[in-house]
């Protein structure tokens, strides 16, 4: 069973815990859109003790503010002990850039994980 | 784009101990510890530890964690105290002005990330730093050592034979520092901007102690007025003298400031004064004062080096223009100085304002005025060309028929680049002559050359408006 | 040198960016600018697009944002200009002092991570991330600056040195 959202040209697939974004992510206030989808399944997901998944493999551009609910989400799952993992494309330089620098946030116990793939 | 407000609604909070709530309003902060005041006219507890305490910065509470309440001493009111969070440090002052939760070891999250950063070096260029690094500590060691056995001597002694080190080992020093700046300039000739900044990261994290030996590249690594090329800096460049309180301090300080790009600066410094001279013998109106406009005067030294007589105080008119609060205030004192020991009072104005924001003036000349001679040194080196371009031309309108315009600029040959860059972390936007051709061409009406001094790193362009 | 200049005037509505990021992108492909430096070129397109579609005020005299990509020999240079409300001191002031703070750093991986870091700090409910300007400069390889002209026109721009120039 999986949900589409859309906004734009950004598409935000959900199945299980993971989700899937493609497409480009350009609106003016992205976290409207993204914030609540992700917070949702980030309580569902602590509910049922797995990991949320975010896959951005196949997104093609985000802008700056796209960023900012994704670390939101991170830090809180860093102070509240939830699961999170990032998936990202380690060729695509753009994403490379972007997402590389979120290790920052990642846990030595791999609750939380940002993967170059 | 970051410019929004800081928040001026007072910042609050509760401190929770033993169930109950006790509501504070923040009235303060040093780096560690809120100061408060309990808006319910008690402490709840005093020299102890409460279980937890909440801050309210916009909308829902945050948990800042186990606190410590500490009662303020000799207080008139009872109900102010220190909060100092415990379970986790945080950076209060951060918390208070600026409305951000940042934990004081925040840092040591990026440690993992910054370690894999080495992972993008090339093997050459880690190999030669570990040389280097290895080298150098060699070096120290050695100096170490003469120092350590001057510790009880005479200082008349020890300064004597310290002079004879420097003079020996201590040029050997500098010139095998030389050697190995030439081998890093001939490895990185073929990077990329971001293979630059990457290996020069790498780099400075590897010689961070020997940077933090000297006095110079501490202070253009740290920076502590938050730009590189401060007043200090420039101190340090015109003394071109060894500081430091060990013999490879010392060496490490004197080595970046026998540069070319230093000798530049301290070579711009005297031109400028033959300038002014010039343009002095030169003036539109032999009837009244030169007027001058030094733009981002910095410490403005050669302003200082401009009278050395009474009546030059009445030769020249100034205005300087800066920023820095702190380097224009230095300048105004030593100018003030240089009036009372000439017992005549230099005629100088001093304003703070960004060349960036000053050209949004709808009446640029009411507000700076007109000028005989313009100049501007270590500005031009940070403004991209649509800002260079801009800044110049408003400039030009500030100078009067018959006027004079000097404007610095390193040269894209300076020798002293990849040094400035890697061990100094100092980035400038370089130029050449033909860039400066461009910027020279779209002022009406101008003539212009371009030159450069003895070390040909610095370029300046000198610009004429013709007489009425 | 103006067929090395591609200008845009456009409406400061949200549809406006993709315009220009897609027209620059055509215009630096003419010029053979190498691909690595036009995603990124049209990653600092969009971000600087999207700061003067939010910020800028329409209500004066300036009804539109210019936008202009130069190619010069090993550079490109993009320039948006976007009328600020007069006498915002303040807000320059914050632009001047945030982008002096970025050109610090030889390497803007720096400001970049110190800047998601004050970001995930920062309350929920704060809209602005602070991460463009950064972004520019870091994944963008580009010198940034400002000034704003006597029409309270902030023209703000990067400088980006194409790939194999220093």
């Amino acid at each position: 069973m999986s949900e589409t959202f859309q906004h734009g040209e950004l598409k935000l697939e959900v199945k299980d815990t993971t989700v899937t974004l493609t497409g480009r992510s350009t609106a003016r206030d992205p976290g409207n859109f993204i914030g609540p989808i992700l917070t949702n399944l980030y309580k569902q997901a602590s509910a049922a003790g797995k990991a949320m998944i975010l896959d951005f493999r196949k997104l093609d551009y985000m802008n700056s503010s796209t960023i900012t609910p994704v670390i939101r989400l991170l830090h809180e799952a860093k102070k509240s002990g939830g699961k999170v993992t990032i998936t990202y494309d380690g060729k695509s330089r753009w994403q490379d850039l972007s997402f590389s620098a979120l290790t920052i946030f990642a846990t030595e116990d791999k609750r939380i994980e940002i993967r170059g793939e | 784009m970051s410019i929004s407000e800081v928040p001026k609604a007072p910042l609050r909070g509760e401190v929770i101990h033993e169930g109950r709530r006790h509501p504070f309003e923040v009235l303060g902060a040093r780096r560690s510890a809120l100061e408060v005041r309990f808006t319910n006219g008690t402490l709840p507890v005093d020299r102890m530890e409460v279980e937890g305490a909440e801050v309210t910065l916009i909308a829902d509470p945050i948990a800042i964690g186990r606190c410590r309440v500490e009662g303020h001493r000799g207080v008139g009111d009872v109900a102010m105290a220190h909060i100092i969070p415990t379970e986790t440090p945080l950076r209060c002052d951060d918390l208070y002005k600026r409305r951000l939760v940042v934990r004081l070891d925040q840092g040591f999250d990026q440690t993992a990330l910054l370690q894999r950063r080495k992972a993008e070096i090339r093997p050459e260029f880690r190999a030669y730093t570990a040389d280097l690094v290895y080298d150098l500590a060699i070096y120290r060691q050695l100096f170490d050592e003469i120092d350590a056995s001057l510790a009880n001597e005479k200082p008349e002694t020890a300064a004597l034979v310290r002079d004879s080190v420097r003079a020996k080992q201590g040029r050997a020093f500098l010139r095998f520092f030389d050697e190995r700046l030439a081998q890093l300039e001939t490895m990185v000739a073929g990077f990329t901007r971001a293979e630059h900044e990457r290996h020069g990261f790498y780099f400075r994290r590897n010689v961070w102690g020997n940077i933090l030996t000297s006095a110079f590249l501490a202070r253009t690594n740290i920076r502590p007025r938050g730009y590189a090329g401060d007043s200090m800096m420039m101190q340090q460049l015109y003394d071109n003298s060894y500081q430091g309180d060990s013999l490879f301090g010392q060496l490490m300080h004197k080595h970046p400031i026998e540069t070319a790009a230093a000798q530049a600066v301290r070579n711009r410094r005297k031109l400028l004064v033959d300038l002014i001279e010039a343009a002095y013998r030169d003036r539109p109106d032999p009837s009244r004062a030169l007027r001058i406009l030094s733009v981002a005067c910095g410490p403005a030294w050669e302003v200082r080096d401009l009278f050395t007589r009474a009546e030059d105080a009445a030769r020249f008119s100034c205005t300087l223009l800066d920023q820095d609060e702190e380097a224009l205030g230095e300048a105004e004192h030593h100018i003030h100085l240089v009036g009372t020991r000439l017992e005549a009072p230099v005629q100088a104005k001093y304003l703070r304002d960004s060349v960036r924001t000053m050209l949004m003036s709808k009446d640029i000349v009411a507000q700076f005025g007109k000028h005989d001679f313009i100049y501007s040194m270590g500005l031009f080196d940070y403004l991209t060309a649509p800002v260079a371009r801009s800044v110049l031309t408003r400039l030009y309108e500030l100078l009067e028929p018959g006027g004079r315009m000097v404007i610095g600029n390193f040269h894209v040959e300076n020798p002293t680049r990849t040094y400035m860059e890697y061990w100094m972390d100092w980035v400038l936007l370089y130029r050449h002559e033909d860039d400066f051709q461009a910027l020279g061409r779209e002022l009406p009406g101008a003539t212009f050359e371009i030159y450069r001094e003895e070390t040909r790193s610095q370029m300046f362009l000198d610009v004429r408006k013709p007489r009425g | 040198m103006t067929n090395r200049t591609l200008s845009l005037d456009v409406d400061p509505v949200w549809e406006s960016i993709d315009r220009v990021r897609r027209e620059n992108e055509v215009f630096l492909r003419t010029h053979q600018i190498p691909q690595p430096s036009i995603e990124a070129l049209s990653m600092v397109t969009c971000e600087l697009m999207e700061n003067a579609v939010k910020y800028g005020f329409f209500e004066g005299d300036v009804k539109t944002i210019q936008s202009r990509c130069s190619v010069e020999s090993d550079s490109v240079v993009l320039e948006v200009r976007s009328p600020v409300k007069p006498g915002d001191d303040a807000a320059m002031a914050r632009l001047d002092h945030m982008i002096q703070w970025i050109r610090g750093y030889q390497d803007p991986f720096q400001a970049y991570l110190m800047r998601l870091r004050e970001v995930s700090s920062q309350a929920m409910g704060t809209s602005e991330s602070g991460l463009g300007l950064v972004r520019i400069a870091y994944e963008g390889q580009s010198v940034l600056d400002f000034f704003v002209d006597s029409g309270s026109v902030l023209n703000i721009s990067a400088l980006h040195a194409v790939e194999g120039a220093r």
